[in-house]
């Protein structure tokens, strides 16, 4: 890959996905703020009529407002699913505070002296409303559906967690890739279309008289134009529909791995990965990147599809420990050793399964399984030293580092504290290395591609191969840090293709070469 | 007033009976009674919250009465629909209350807009009024902000008369104009042609104003009238002490304005000269006219007689006839 690549090239580059994304961006925001409005106005004009339920209404839409969009979102999904429809609820709820308050302020603000005067004139409530009370709130009401508009092209970035498009696809898919540019390619144009909607609606709120009312005709119009657009790219072909993270869009072993060593083109959705699970069982999706260890595979009666061509690098998982450490007591490293080869793929899965699904104690699920397999031992009680066992915060980590404990405890003298919650993998490495623990559970790949930066040849000649990944990383963190990788537990947590089993079984697929012959017959 | 004594036969245009309003513990009408003949002036008078506005405000229905009725033209105004009645109605408020986003032809068309009058009925009428109005055709196209406090004053009028409806309801029309403009603009609200055959309920706690346009005062106090009667029984032989001491602070001025030249033309002499005015018009507006001269010359408005008024003879007229009033 270029290295070194000006935003311009970039954006140059990716200019249909670029447009495609704007599209969506604008229609996104256009649709929920149509709808915001078709709903707020009537009801800020009911709470300035009735003022009794402004309290409850403007409460209400205050709630919303106070929501952090990324949990609003996870509320919408398990009513709504992914995709469109969850993106614009959330954002219609998002819009439509300013909306609702900006209307209530508008009419209950008219000078009552004049209200009165049109009420004296002979007009009915309807015409006070329609030739008095609106015209004279409308710059208010026009500024809250400018504060809205604003609210909502930002908020539609985060639209790209939900498989519902939008400039965030570049924005996510660069923080996760590191990728300044990919960020600054969605983010600029996010920026430019907010200060483009604020500026324009600014200038027709300065209007007045009767170039307000023709404006006001136009708004709506204007409005379900915008809106359009998102319809327009949402028309897909083909029968499969890939939900991928945008870390996994935007890798080298991951999507454009796939299309350069399989050449498989499939119509994809960029998704965040809590959802993406549950969005293929919901037959939403039928192709996503997961973890093939992850419990959801289990839970959901997924299949990850074997790599027949070997694009994803193994990641292989293996305690790490200081060597200064398993010097002073030797008797770690063999009960560490124990569990050695002991857990397979399918094993982790189902163990991670009981955790994250069936919401089991990692403790429990530690000793059920070294019981069954013969490991188990009562602790000695031991207080010769204590070893500080770290781990990254999710379940399977969890699970590992229970076990290693019932085996430091029931194999040796000594004692264990365990340290959980450190977060991601550099805060993990870091307080290895500034000796505040002495072990974790690591993986291979992470290993090399994160903690040890190899350079891209390296890594290319490598990354095939399980063994030569797990020398390399061995001899790397020996010689550079002083940290011993022991045997490796015998699971590879590594990226996966993964489909419903049902339809993988239909459709006869096993193998990503079988789903990309699929893919390609069914053009 | 002729034309108040012509119609004297008819219905009254205006019949109010009983009427009252409560808010809460608060009567701001208790019980009031009172009539109001086609064309004629009728002033509600009184100090603020003596009940005028709520008063006024019954009779096209923008509140409610607790009890009592009120019909016009022998019709419970309750028989129609409350907009219906007041599309019927002229209402004439202080200038702020223009629609601010409608330009001042905008403002002026409303009411005929309502009633459904053509396009180039109702664009007649708006130029008609304000030329009665003087106010420059141009201004047809320019918003409430951009006119004086006078100039806003008239579109009101103007807006308030479009319809051409036979009963005017105003409420302190002039009460934020400064006393110059004000004076200015009743004048020629009372020189208006349409002016003379309308019937006008007015509220306003200006007693000169009252004086000035009122073919007859109701005054109020507390929610009830206190005496109702023209300019002159009021002054001259007022009910209670409370009118007394409501016009007491204005009294030489108020009578000066009451007393009409014709009220004391027998005492003058005929003599031809350069007529200035009327014998309509009052004592004060006689003596303003006549500065340092020592004479003018009135005319009779009915046969055209006319008289020369010297100021010895103006004063001491005066004084004899206030004093067969009391
Ligand atoms: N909506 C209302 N609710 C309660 N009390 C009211 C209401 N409107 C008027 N009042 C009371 O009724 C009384 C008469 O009010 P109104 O407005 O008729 O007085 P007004 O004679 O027009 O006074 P002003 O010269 O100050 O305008 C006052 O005591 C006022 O406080
Ligand atoms: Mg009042």
């Amino acid at each position: 890959m270029n290295e070194q690549q000006s935003l311009w090239q970039f954006m140059a580059q990716q200019r249909d996905k670029l447009f495609e994304q704007a599209l969506q961006h604008i229609g996104l925001t256009f649709i929920s703020l149509l709808i915001a409005v078709a709903i707020g106005l009537p009801l800020g004009i009911l709470i300035a009529k009735r003022k009794k339920l402004a309290g409850i209404v403007l409460g209400f839409a205050g709630i919303m407002q106070t929501i952090p969009s990324i949990a609003l979102l996870g509320f919408m999904i398990p009513i709504l699913g992914i995709g469109a429809k969850p993106a614009i609820a959330a954002l219609f709820l998002y819009a439509l505070l300013p909306i609702i308050r900006n209307t209530y302020t508008g009419i209950t603000g008219v000078d009552p002296a004049v209200r009165e005067a049109a009420k004296g004139m002979g007009m009915t409530p309807a015409q006070v409303l329609k030739n008095v009370e609106l015209p004279l709130a409308m710059p208010v009401i026009l500024a809250g559906i400018r504060t809205a508009t604003v609210i909502n092209v930002g908020v539609a970035t985060l639209a790209a967690f939900i498989a519902a498009g939008g400039l965030g696809e570049f924005i996510f898919g660069g923080i996760s890739l590191n990728n300044t540019n990919m960020i600054l390619a969605g983010a600029i144009p996010a920026a430019l279309l907010a200060i483009l909607f604020d500026f324009l609606l600014s200038r027709i709120q300065s209007l007045s008289g009767r170039k307000l009312r023709m404006a006001m005709l136009l708004l709506p119009i204007l409005g379900f134009l915008l809106s359009s657009f998102y319809l327009v790219p949402a028309a897909y072909e083909g029968k499969i529909l890939a939900g991928f993270t945008p870390e996994f869009m935007g890798r080298t072993d991951g999507y454009l791995g796939l299309k350069q060593k399989y050449g498989m083109r499939v119509r994809t959705v960029v998704i965040s990965d809590a959802v993406m699970y549950k969005a293929v069982y919901e037959k939403k999706l039928d192709l996503i990147s997961g973890y093939s260890t992850d419990g959801r595979l289990k839970a959901y009666d997924l299949l990850s599809l074997q790599d027949d061509k070997n694009i994803f690098p193994p990641y292989y998982a293996a305690p790490i420990v200081r060597a200064e450490v398993l010097q002073q007591y030797p008797e770690l490293e063999d009960a560490l050793n124990l569990l050695a080869g002991r857990i397979s793929d399918s094993i982790m899965t189902e163990l991670n399964y009981r955790a994250d699904y069936l919401h089991e104690l990692p403790d429990k699920i530690a000793k059920d399984f070294l019981t069954s397999n013969g490991l188990y031992k009562e602790p000695r009680n031991g207080k010769k030293a204590t070893i500080r066992i770290g781990s990254k915060i999710f379940g399977e980590q969890y699970i590992l580092i229970n076990m290693y404990s019932m085996l430091i405890r029931g194999y040796t003298d000594l004692d264990v504290e365990t340290k959980t919650g450190l977060g991601g993998t550099k805060i993990c490495f870091d307080a290895m290395t500034n000796k505040q623990i002495d072990m974790y559970p690591e993986y291979t790949g992470t290993g090399l591609l994160v903690l040890l930066q190899a350079d891209t040849e390296t890594v290319n000649k490598l990354i095939t191969d399980k063994n030569a990944v797990y020398e390399y990383v061995k001899d790397n963190f020996m010689s550079r840090y002083g940290i011993k990788w022991l045997k490796p537990i015998g699971f590879n947590n590594a990226y996966a293709l993964m489909m419903r089993k049902r339809q993988a079984n239909e459709l006869g697929i096993k193998t990503i070469s079988d789903l990309k012959a699929y893919i390609d017959k069914n053009k | 007033m002729h034309v108040r004594e012509a119609d004297a036969l008819l219905t009254p245009m205006i019949n109010v009976k009983h009427l009252s309003k409560n808010y809460g513990a608060t009567r701001a009408v208790a019980g009031i009674s009172f009539e109001v003949k086609q064309g004629e002036k009728f002033i509600l008078l009184g100090t603020s919250g003596c009940g005028k506005t709520t008063t006024l405000k019954m009779l096209n229905r923008l509140i409610e009465p607790s009890a009592g009725e009120i019909s016009i033209q022998a019709r419970k105004i309750t028989a129609q629909q409350p907009e219906m009645l007041r599309r019927s109605i002229g209402y004439i408020l202080q200038g702020n209350s223009l629609f601010p986003h409608y330009t001042v032809a905008e403002n002026i068309a409303v009411v005929p807009r309502l009633l459904g009058w053509s396009r180039d009925r109702t664009d007649a009428r708006v130029k008609e009024l304000l030329e009665k109005l003087h106010l420059p055709r141009e201004y047809a196209n320019y918003y409430p902000a951009q006119l004086s406090g006078g100039q806003q004053q008239r579109v009101n009028i103007a807006r308030g008369l479009a319809a051409d409806p036979p009963i005017i309801l105003m409420d302190e029309p002039f009460g934020a104009l400064d006393p110059v403009t004000r004076t200015h603009i009743r004048k020629e609200l009372v020189q208006l042609d349409e002016y003379e055959k309308k019937t006008i309920v007015m509220v306003t706690h200006d007693i000169d104003e009252a004086f000035e346009i009122g073919d007859r005062i109701c005054l109020m106090d507390k929610g009830r009238i206190q005496q109702q009667g023209t300019a002159a029984e009021l002054l001259f032989k007022p009910a209670s002490d409370f009118v007394r001491s409501f016009f007491s602070g204005h009294y030489l001025q108020a009578a000066l304005k009451t007393v009409k030249l014709r009220d004391i033309w027998y005492g003058f002499d005929a003599e031809p000269g350069p007529v200035i005015m009327t014998s309509d018009y009052s004592i004060w507006d006689a003596m303003e006219k006549m500065g340092d001269k020592n004479a003018i010359y009135v005319a009779d408005k009915n046969n055209g007689k006319v008289k020369r008024i010297g100021k010895d003879s103006l004063l001491r007229l005066f004084s004899e006839y206030t004093a067969t009033l009391q």
